[in-house]
This record gives C-alpha cells, structure tokens and sequence, in this order.
C-alpha cells in the first residue's frame, strides 16, 4: 500500500493548483489553429487572402466580404469604366463645378497630400497620359508608342491635382488636361480599406496580397510572416524579408504592365515630367505601415530613380526602401538593409544609402 | 537490475527503431508538388519528381504547364503579355506565378515552405 | 428508500491509485513538450505498479480512470488530447496483458516498461496519423518517437523498479511479477 504523509500529502495538493494554474495559462497556446489561403479574381488582379487563427467557417465569412469590397472598390475607382471614378474623368475637362461621393474626395485629398511630399513624382493627375500609351485598357497595348506631338501636349498644360478645388463635396478642375488616374494609389488605398474591414469583422493575422502587394496585420503563430520579394529580372525570389504587426511591402515593378514594339519595352510607370515611361530603374519596393502610403511611394520613388529617390524618401517620411536599377544594382537604406536578406548567389552590388 | 529478457527486448526495439529511420527517412525529403489553379479553384496538385507536360484550360485557352528536374514553368499562355512565359522556372517552395488573363495560377507546394506571401 | 454505496476495500485501492496517476497525469501536462504528444509518462509508472502489484484488471481500472477523470479535470474530455490518450494506454495495456498471458516472458520492470511505452507511442501514433495528420510527413516522426519512447520507458521501469523496492521495504527489486488475473 502506497501512503502519504499528511505532509507530504498537502504539499502535493499544493504542487498540484499551482500546477493547474501554469496549465490555465498555457492551455489558450497550445492547440494548432488552421490557416486559411485563398486565391481570387478580383480589382482587376489576382488577390491572395491569408488568415490565421479563425474557425474556417469564420475565414470564409471574411473572404467573402474581401472580395465584395474589392469588386465595389474597383467599380468606384476604376477609371474609364461607366462609375463614380468614370465620371468624374468625363466632368473634370468641361471646368464646370459637380459634386462626387466621399470615397472620390478622400481619395483625392490623400493623394494630394502625397503628391505633395513626393514633389508630383507621385502625380494621379495625368491620367490624360495613361490613356495615350494605352495602359487604361485591362488588354496591354500593342504599339506604337504616342507620338512626342501628342505627349508634350499634355505635358505642357502640366497636370496636377493642385488644379483641382475641393469645397465639402464639389469639385472644379481649372486644367482640362487633368485626368485622374489612381494607378499607383488605388490599390494601397484599397488594401487600407480592406484592412480595416477585416480586423472589425474579427480578423488579428492576416495577409492581404493585391498582385504582389501586399499588407500583413499580426503574425502566424508567433511567428512573423516571410515574404519572398521576387527578382524583378530572371527567375525566382530575390530577397526575403520578415514582417508582422501591421506592415505593408509595395513593389512598384517596370516588368508588371508592359508591351514591346519593334524591339523597345514600353512601361506603364511614367515619368510626370517626360511623359515617357521611366528609365533606369526596374524595382522599388518600400516597407511602410501604411499601404496606401506604401503605394504612392513605390511609385514616386520608381520615377525619382538613383538620382533622387533619397531626397523624396525623405520627404515622405520613409525608412526602409530598396530600388534596383535596370543594371542590378541595388540602393536601399540602412533599416532597409538590417531587414532584408537575399536569396540569390551572387548577391548584387549593393550601395547602401542613408536618407 | 535487468534480466536477460529485458536486455533481449531493448535490444530489438532499438533495431526496430534504426530500421524504421532507414526506411521512413529515405524517402525523399521534398514532397515538393505544384498546385495548379483555375479561376481560384484548385484543378490538379502534382509532384515535382516526375517530368510532365500539362495543357490547363484556364479562361482564354490553354496554358501549358512544364514540369522538369523539380522546377515547374508556364511553357505556353495565350496572353498577350507572356510575363508568366518570360517568368521562367519555379522551384522553391512558397512561390507562385500566375498568368492573370487566362486565370491560371502555379504554387509551389512543399515541406520547406519558405515563404508565406510573395511581393512583386 | 436510502441507497447506501458501499465501498468495498479494492475500490478504494482503485481510487487512492487512480487519483495519484491522475495527479501525475496532471502534473506532466502542464509540463512543455518538445514535439506534440511527447510526454514522458511518468503516469504509466503507476500502471506499472499496480500491474506488478495488483494485476492487470486493475491496472486496467487505474489506467482508464487515469485517462477519463484526467481528461474531466484537464477540460480535454473527448478532444484529440484526449483520443491520443486513450489509444496510448489501450495499447500498453493491450501489451501488458498479452505479457501477462506470456507468463511475464521473464521480464523485469524495466523490459515491461519499455514495451508499455512503445505500444503507448505507437497507439498515440495511429490514432494521429489516421484520425488528424493524414499526412506521408509524420511518418519522418515516427522513429524519433519511438526512440524518445523507448528511452522515457527505460527509465518509467528503473524508477518503478526503485519504487517496489522501497515500498516492499526488501532490498530485491521485484523482478517475477504477480500475475491475478
């Protein structure tokens, strides 16, 4: 027969609560929660939606009200097709005042604002010159290029969204060479807005990927998420990079929407200032906890090239970029540089610069 | 302490163990294998040792698939882009390459999974 | 009309021994594990020693209530936790009993224990592989497993041996085991 002490018997009952209590605690941790991965069609590209750490039934709730929100997003912003963004376009040239909707005016008043900071390297206003080239069209244009007539037509009348005046609700445009294009801000401002849906509906961890844009909020099991940067040339991954909280990585890419005529590629990242694509570069990726932030920027900085992309980094308060010019080389800053780990053998020449 | 049968019955649960780590961890470690998707839905997985040619109807036409010497690649698309095309080949886990207007999307499924998201 | 539940004496030698494995039980699973399911199972040094001591009937009884008012007291009653637990100590009782048919096969605490531990592993490992993680991948597992198994069954025999010494207040370790069936 076993027996106990009395002693020994309470100190084994005590051993044994505290035990239950560590236990209470560690419990929560300890059983495997599933992650969601979906892929759909939707704001004109392929959306990835990750979600840890929610019942699936839960997940697909979420994915749901994702895709209903990007569909409406991409009408109201789309544009040339027939909605709010669409009319507005038609409205702008004839100069007269008209009312929109609020997701057009704070669309337009955030973008201002980067505009602003960017030195109108971020400029949505010429989407008089988007349509030239023909990159408003979902099929990629064939060529040939616009003639110089043509660009320096616009050009000369300098669009910007400093031309528009914005009262409450009513616009007047005072260039009718302004034509908005968000293309380099739509997205980023969308990802915000989805965000913000997603975590009232309940979701902590998650990863919200526009065709290669991407927001992440929380981590994957304590774990921060990896996000594999893709070599803008040749094949594969590039680099790598850990993010977790709530960080966005925006990669603007001369490889994303292109055509070829007679032997020259053609771009649709254009420099506000030459009306041609930009030259020199082929990737900037920018680490911001703002995605519509994230995409202004990745654009602006793609225009300003080497040459300039410290001093509007800058200016936008940014810290952590990396540009990679059409030689393979690459630029980024310092915090940039403490994140980001390569995966390629032979790592590319890279120039550290401080901002 | 132990008996003779003790001594005996370790002696063959170890064998039997080593035994299991020869056979069990020889099998390839990768288990790598590519999910091919359609409009979102998934149409077929495969493993990545086999060399394979797969024609996938996708929104457009027909995308070719290639799969060789554990890279997979997008061979032909009837885009008019060819970005998936020029993209070449994928091996690591973790990536993916979609050609967007036929609808078609390649992830490289695998026991390394390296990444969780890729930016482009 | 009064019903008056009397208890007989092996009753409460089943309880006093089932509440110390279910203590132990819960005790070790506050304890971290270095891979899931992987505890050292101390607990079954219990159902050693009632099976060395009192039989495999009753090592059944101890072994079930062990799992059961464990699972009760731990909130995992029915979950996989609890699944696991169950096809572990079937399976080492399944082999204990089979042993006891064998006449013990002259083995010592020690040998049983190691036995007792590799058929509790390989039940846990069953019911995982066909119940949750129906995935080639586990099978990479399973001789880490079995070697952690056979390794933490070692020493459950060792201590349980030490035990019986103590406990029988001699200074052989018992070695023939006392098989009521």
């Amino acid at each position: 027969m076993i027996i106990i002490k009395p002693f020994a018997r309470s100190a084994f009952a005590l051993l044994l609560v505290g035990c239950l209590l560590l236990l209470a605690c560690t419990k929560a941790n300890n059983t495997a929660q599933p992650i969601v991965k979906e892929e759909v069609y939707a704001f004109g590209t392929l959306v990835n939606i990750t979600l840890y750490g929610l019942p699936e039934e839960k997940a697909y709730q979420i994915i749901g009200a994702v895709v209903n929100d990007f569909s409406y997003l991409e009408n109201v912003w789309h544009p040339w097709k027939a909605g709010s963004l669409g009319r507005v376009n038609q409205l702008l040239p004839t100069k007269a005042a008209f009312s929109t909707g609020p997701n057009i005016i704070k669309l337009i008043i955030e973008a201002r604002k980067l505009s602003h900071t960017s030195d109108n390297y971020f400029n949505p206003a010429i989407g008089g010159l988007v349509k030239l080239w023909g990159f408003h069209q979902d099929e990629m244009p064939i060529g040939p290029p616009p003639s110089q007539v043509d660009i320096d037509n616009i050009l000369k009348q300098k669009p910007s969204l400093d031309n528009l005046d914005i009262k409450g609700f009513t616009i007047t445009s005072n260039n009718e060479a302004v034509i908005l294009d968000f293309g380099g801000f739509a997205k980023g401002y969308a990802v915000q807005q989805v965000i913000d849906h997603i975590k009232e509906l309940g979701a902590t961890n998650a990863i919200i990927n526009v065709g290669g844009d991407l927001h992440v909020i929380g981590n994957k099991a304590g774990e921060p998420w990896r996000i594999g940067i893709r070599n803008p040339r040749g094949e594969g991954i590039l680099a790598s990079i850990a993010v977790e909280g709530s960080e966005s990585v925006f990669t603007s890419g001369d490889y994303e929407r292109f055509y070829e005529y007679q032997g020259k590629r053609y771009h649709h990242i254009l420099d506000p200032n030459t009306g041609f694509p930009v030259q020199g570069v082929s990737s900037v990726t920018v680490v911001h906890s703002s995605p519509a932030t994230a995409d202004a920027a990745a654009t602006a900085l793609f225009v300003a090239g080497p040459t300039h992309w410290q001093r509007i980094a800058k200016q936008m308060g940014l810290h952590q970029v990396m540009l990679i010019d059409d030689q393979g080389v690459v630029y980024m800053t310092p915090e940039m540089q403490q994140r980001i780990r390569f995966e390629i053998e032979p790592r590319p020449e890279i120039i550290v610069q401080q901002l | 302490m132990m008996t003779w049968a003790d001594k005996v019955v370790i002696c063959m649960a170890v064998g039997f163990v080593l035994f299991l780590y020869v056979w069990l961890w020889q099998a390839p470690q990768e288990g790598d294998e590519v999910s091919i998707l359609v409009n979102g839905q998934q149409q077929y997985r495969i493993a990545l040792q086999q060399d394979k040619i797969l024609d996938v109807v996708g929104g457009l036409g027909i995308s070719r698939i290639e799969i060789k010497a554990g890279s997979v690649r997008f061979f032909s698309s009837p885009c008019s882009n060819k970005q998936c095309i020029h993209r070449g080949w994928l091996d690591q886990a973790g990536d993916f390459m979609a050609c967007l207007p036929n609808k078609v999307s390649l992830y490289l499924l695998g026991s390394n999974n390296h990444y969780d998201a890729i930016n482009f | 009309m009064k019903i008056k539940l009397v208890a007989s004496k092996e009753d409460q030698l089943v309880a006093n021994l089932a509440a110390l494995a279910i203590g132990i039980h819960i005790l070790e699973s506050a304890l971290p594990s270095p891979l899931p399911g992987v505890k050292p199972g101390f607990a079954n040094i219990i159902t050693l020693i009632v099976f060395l001591l009192y039989g495999w009937r009753m090592a059944l009884w101890v072994s079930l209530l062990r799992v059961f008012v464990g699972s009760l007291v731990l909130g995992t009653f029915l979950s996989p936790t609890f699944l696991l637990s169950l096809s572990g100590a079937l399976c080492s009782l399944l082999v204990l009993g089979a042993i006891s048919c064998l006449s013990g096969l002259g083995l010592s605490a020690i040998g049983l224990a190691v036995l007792a531990s590799m058929a509790h592993m390989l039940g846990q490992f069953a019911v995982a592989y066909y119940l949750f993680i129906p995935h080639q991948a586990l099978f990479n597992l399973l001789p880490v497993l079995l070697s952690l198994a056979i390794v933490f069954g070692w020493v459950s025999g060792f201590i349980t041996q030490q035990l019986l010494v103590r406990m029988s207040g001699k200074h052989e370790p018992i070695n023939r085991p006392n098989y009521h069936n």
